[in-house]
C-alpha cells in the first residue's frame, strides 16, 4: 500500500542502520544516502512540507482509494460485471484507509492538545 | 446543509436497487406459492425500472429524480409454459432468482450500511 510506504519515510532513525551511512549523520537531522543528491541550500533549516506533505499525501491516497471503491461499485451496481468480491475488497480497503486516515488525524490533534495543556 | 450529505450516486443507486430487490422478494414468494394455481402468470419487477435508473444516472439527475423512481410489479411477458394449466411458474427457477435476489439484497445493505457508517465516522471522528 502506497499510504504505509509514505509513512515509513519518517523513520529517520531506521535510516541510519542503513549500510553505506557516514557516522556523523546525525539521527534526527537530513541524511545522506548512497545516490540520492542532498538538497541543494541551507539544508538545516526546515523543510517546507514535511508533515504537511505526508499528510496531503495520505489524504489524496485515501481518496484515490475511495474513488477506485466507487468506481468498482458502480460497475457491480450497474450490471456491467458480477465480480461481487471486487467490489467488496475495494470497499472494505477504502474503509480501512479513510479508519487509519482518521486516527491519524485524531493522533495528531490528540498531542496537539497535549502539548498546549503542558505547563511551562 | 443536511441533503448533500446523502447524495452520492452509488448510494442513492443502492438505495434504490434495495427498493428493487425487496420488491423482487415479494414477487418470487408470490410465484412459489401459486406455483400451482392455475392460469397464473409469473410476476416480476418491470425492466423499465432499471432503465430508468441508468438514463437518470448517467444525466446525473439521480439525485433529483430520487422519489419519483419506484419499481413496479408486472407480469413476466417473457415467460413461456408447456403445462396445459396456463401457469408460468417453474418452482426451480424461482429458487434460484430467490437465492440471487439474497445475495443481491446482502450486498446492497452491506453497501449502505458502510457508506453511513463512514459518514459517521467521517462527522464524529470516532471509530464506529
Amino acid at each position: 500500500m502506497s499510504l504505509i510506504g509514505s509513512i515509513n519515510t519518517l523513520q529517520t532513525p531506521l535510516l541510519n542502520k542503513l549500510p553505506g551511512l557516514t557516522p556523523n549523520d546525525s539521527p534526527t537531522g537530513p541524511v545522506k544516502l548512497p545516490g540520492i543528491a542532498l538538497p541543494s541550500g541551507d539544508v538545516s533549516a526546515t523543510q517546507p512540507g514535511g508533515f504537511g506533505s505526508v499528510f496531503e499525501n495520505l489524504v489524496s491516497a485515501v481518496d484515490g482509494k475511495q474513488k477506485e471503491a466507487q468506481a468498482v461499485t458502480r460497475d457491480v451496481l450497474l450490471g456491467n460485471t458480477d465480480n461481487l468480491h471486487q467490489s467488496m475488497i475495494a470497499m472494505q480497503e477504502a474503509g480501512v484507509a479513510f479508519q487509519l486516515m482518521v486516527e491519524v488525524r485524531n493522533k495528531v490533534v490528540e498531542s496537539y492538545q497535549e502539548l498546549m495543556r503542558m505547563p511551562v | 446543509m443536511i441533503d448533500p450529505i446523502f447524495q452520492s450516486d452509488n448510494y442513492l443507486l443502492a438505495r434504490k436497487l434495495l427498493d428493487g430487490a425487496v420488491l423482487r422478494q415479494e414477487a418470487i414468494a408470490s410465484n412459489i406459492a401459486n406455483a400451482e394455481t392455475p392460469g397464473y402468470r409469473r410476476l416480476d419487477v418491470a425492466a423499465d425500472f432499471a432503465s430508468q435508473l441508468r438514463s437518470k444516472l448517467e444525466s446525473g439527475t439521480l439525485a433529483q429524480n430520487k422519489d419519483s423512481l419506484a419499481p413496479s410489479l408486472i407480469e413476466d411477458p417473457h415467460a413461456r409454459t408447456l403445462r396445459p394449466d396456463g401457469n408460468t411458474v417453474e418452482i426451480e427457477k424461482e429458487l434460484l432468482e430467490m437465492n440471487r435476489n439474497t445475495v443481491e439484497h446482502d450486498f446492497l445493505t452491506e453497501l449502505v450500511s458502510r457508506n453511513i457508517k463512514q459518514m459517521k465516522m467521517a462527522i464524529s471522528g470516532r471509530m464506529v
